[in-house]
């Protein structure tokens, strides 16, 4: 019988396919990615030079930009937003059916777009240091460093004084109110740049992260870990502004040095990023990130944020915990009947998205 | 104890799962056999190991481990005799068993009509994890795909063929029905015609009041190249898969002298004719759960019965002797893009007098509340609407006044978030 209308696959199976892929079930094309992308960050971070020859060509764009000619970072930030918006274009092809995956990715990919590119950009033309308004402590910790706060507060300039009670005001009132009211997918799958990435591009790669018991252990060993170091630095970096003390600021500053490297360089980027294709998507916002970590301990004790399970229904396919970026193991909930309060999840609702049997409600409705 | 489980399906993993949790000391032992997967998997889960959306090993509900954790032992193998009197099980390799209670967990089988030819190369049924392999090896450049039967196995199978055949040009799936709208067997004829829109919709030819007379091979190399239909009309067909139905598996049984009827029958403590009390020693009982088992009301072959039938059974054997009592039954399935739940009893001749729908604007989405004479609910269904099986069994269990459930309709629904909110207008 002759067919006019073509065959569709149902939109709600627009992750088929996924484990034929070598590139995306660590194959060795996926290996060859990791490493052209975790060297692509070593140069970036420690080797610039090697990059200058994708650096010039940015020169007239940057200063017609940004008043000054392209470095490695500008062509890093202009990579990564076009990453985001053109991956981000390509998630909505697949699951912008859905409201909530559209709505998060089109607030993602202009965040993006708008706050962590060109506003920076526009601050740097008008003279101003660049200044992203969607990061703050302790994702980027020297925003409430002593140094660059008390300088910032009381800078002549209006708009350079804002930025740094913008900083402060998003910390103490936006973070513990909005994760109360939403969980802390508000930050994590709608607003942050690290998402914005890993809801985008790395969303091929979500399948990827261990769901299994021995990683969430480490997990919760690392990114406290990580949380108790930036929040004893910082507060070292004060109690010597109030207190100078040569010995204290050596130790703070090399503390902080070597967090730096370690932490802001070797995990965020070289593995959190350039490791998408064999460790998934979200390394960094699970192990790493002690924003994460802060918001974890909101929505974990402070929060309406929860995934209501109508735990009958579950067949146990595994889909949520397979396509879960967190690692999260949503199954082993939805078949306890238990509603799932976990500090890791972000809320990207794709749990939800793939359950078959309509078993989980990602809600912080009362 | 010994108990010895034949079947690790849903029915046969969650009984030995049980059995063990509630272990006192080493007691019972517990053996699972199966002739199929060395763990258990979830089998409605299956068609995502055929899309590509999963892998067996994402199918595994439990750990490996924990089930050496649990103290089950697992065994690979077929049964190839029981010994009802001497309660021995005899293995296809030779090898014996004895137990003090055996309980068929055997599920199902696929029905495939007389006179189909299923030998030949690319016809396949589709309820074993064998079958996923073997479909693979077929669906491999496969232009056209035939589905005979309208019925949740034969969605699952038109929707593994359209994400294999979807990008390939000229490809066509088609669906025979024998009644005159998909899974009108069971459902309400609006609902059967929603669904055969819906799959046409997405390319999926629907050929309804049709059968498949036979099956050929017309060139002669050993691999089906068209099937024929009751009108005489011919269609092109590279891979077929047989999606009529399941019958219990009960030949074990039968063979060991247990009565069977349309399943194994068993009474409300999941117990087949072969019960006796042996002198000086335990009683000797063969029990039958889940699919292949046929209760007072007949048999039900859902894989959430086979979880119910264990979660009883497991605590009979534990001594809480309780009869188990006619579940307010549910069961859930997808049609491509369109969730479908059902709870209770909702007829196939429900109407305007017995039953009230309400259709969203969208002219898809629906959910159907059956009524008996007074006007209580007695059955809900719902198309492309997710609802909430607790506030379900709660309204029929409750004998809830229908009027009374439109007036809360909001209560049972489980939409995800900013899912565009559910706008009934009454049919």
């Amino acid at each position: 019988m002759n067919q006019p209308i073509p065959i569709m696959i149902p939109k709600g199976a627009s992750r088929s396919g996924t484990m034929l892929r070598p590139w995306r079930t660590r194959g060795a094309s996926a290996y060859a990615l990791a490493l052209v992308m975790t060297l692509f960050y070593v140069c970036v971070y420690w080797f610039p030079g090697v990059l200058d020859v994708l650096v010039r060509p940015l020169d007239g764009f940057s200063q017609m930009l940004r008043g000054r000619i392209a470095d490695q970072w500008f062509l890093y930030g202009t990579l990564y937003t076009l990453a985001v918006l053109i991956m981000g274009v390509h998630m909505l092809s697949r699951d912008g059916h859905e409201r909530y995956h559209r709505y998060r990715t089109l607030v993602l990919m202009s965040v993006q777009l708008i706050a962590a590119y060109i506003l920076p950009s526009m601050l740097a033309l008008s003279g101003r240091g660049e200044f992203y308004f969607s990061y703050f402590w302790p994702l980027k910790p020297e925003v409430m460093f002593p140094s660059s706060m008390t300088q910032m507060m009381s800078s002549p300039d209006a708009l350079t004084a804002f930025m740094s009670w913008w900083s402060l005001a998003l910390l103490v009132i936006a973070t513990p109110l909005l994760t109360y009211l939403y969980g802390k997918r508000w930050y994590c799958s709608w607003v942050c740049g690290c998402g914005a990435l890993a809801e985008t591009a790395g969303d091929s790669f979500r399948h990827l992260s261990s769901s299994s018991d021995r990683s969430w252990k480490l997990e919760r060993m690392i990114i406290y870990s990580f949380f108790v170091i930036i929040t004893v630095i910082t507060a070292l970096l004060w109690y010597e502004h109030a207190n100078p003390n040569a010995a204290i600021a050596e130790i703070a500053a090399s503390a902080n040095r070597i967090y730096g490297f370690v932490i802001g360089g070797l995990f965020s980027g070289v593995i959190g990023v350039g490791f998408y294709p064999l460790l998934g998507s979200r390394v960094w916002c699970r192990f790493g990130c002690p924003m994460a970590a802060l918001l974890g301990i909101l929505q974990k004790g402070a929060s309406r944020f929860r995934i209501e399970v109508n735990p009958t229904q579950c067949i146990s396919c595994g889909n949520c915990t397979t396509y879960c970026e967190m690692g999260i193991d949503v199954r082993s909930y939805a078949e306890r009947g238990e509603t799932i309060k976990r500090a890791s999840c972000v809320g990207c609702g794709v749990c939800s998205s793939v359950c078959p049997r309509g078993v989980l409600k990602v809600t912080s409705r009362v | 104890m010994h108990i010895l489980i034949i079947g690790n399906g849903i029915a046969g993993a969650t009984l030995a799962r049980r059995l063990r949790e509630a272990r006192r000391g080493d007691e019972p032992l517990v053996t699972l056999i199966s002739d199929e997967a060395p763990y258990h998997f979830s089998r409605p889960a299956m068609m995502y190991i055929s899309t590509g959306q999963l892998r067996y090993e994402h199918t595994k509900s439990y750990p490996d481990g924990s089930w050496d954790d649990l103290g089950i032992i697992r065994m690979q193998g077929r049964v190839e005799r029981i010994d009802a009197e001497a309660q021995k099980v005899h293995m296809s390799d030779g090898s014996m068993l004895e137990a003090d209670v055996i309980v068929f967990a055997t599920g199902s089988k696929p029905n495939v009509p007389a006179g189909l030819d299923t030998t030949l190369r690319g016809v396949h049924t589709y309820t074993r994890l064998e079958d996923v392999a073997a479909l693979d090896e077929s669906l491999k450049g496969a232009l056209h795909g035939v589905v005979i039967g309208g019925g949740l196995i034969g969605v699952e199978a038109a929707e593994i063929m359209s994400t294999h055949m979807h990008k390939r040009s000229g490809s066509t799936i088609t669906c025979v029905v024998r009644e005159d709208g998909f899974y009108a067997n069971v459902l309400p004829r609006e609902e059967s015609q929603i669904i055969t829109e819906h799959l046409r919709r997405h390319g999926v030819g629907v050929r309804v009041s049709s059968t498949v007379i036979s099956i050929n091979d017309h060139d002669g190399d050993g691999r089906v190249d068209h099937v024929t239909l009751s009108d005489g009309s011919v269609i092109p067909a590279n891979v077929v898969i047989v999606a009529t139905g399941v019958a219990p598996r009960m030949e074990l049984a039968k063979e060991a002298g247990i009565t069977c009827d349309d399943g194994i029958v068993v009474d409300d403590r999941f117990r087949t004719s072969h019960t006796k009390s042996i002198p000086r020693k335990r009683e000797s009982i063969i029990y039958a759960i889940g699919d292949c088992a046929q209760l007072p009301w007949g048999v039900c072959q859902t894989w959430y019965a086979g979880r119910m039938h264990a979660e009883h059974l497991a605590g009979i054997l534990a001594g809480h002797d309780e009869p188990f009592r006619e579940p307010i039954d549910y069961n859930s399935a997808k049609f491509f893009d369109l969730d479908w739940s059902t709870y209770g009893m909702v007829p196939r001749s429900s109407d305007a007098v017995s039953s009230r729908l309400l259709i969203d604007r969208d002219g898809v989405r629906c959910i159907r509340l059956a009524h008996d004479d007074s006007g209580c609910v007695v059955g809900i269904h719902a198309l492309g609407v997710r609802l909430d099986q607790r506030v379900c069994e709660k309204w029929i269990g409750g004998r809830i006044h229908v009027q009374a459930t439109i007036a809360h309709i909001s209560s049972v629904i489980f939409d995800a978030e900013f899912t565009t909110s559910f706008n009934a207008v009454m049919a």
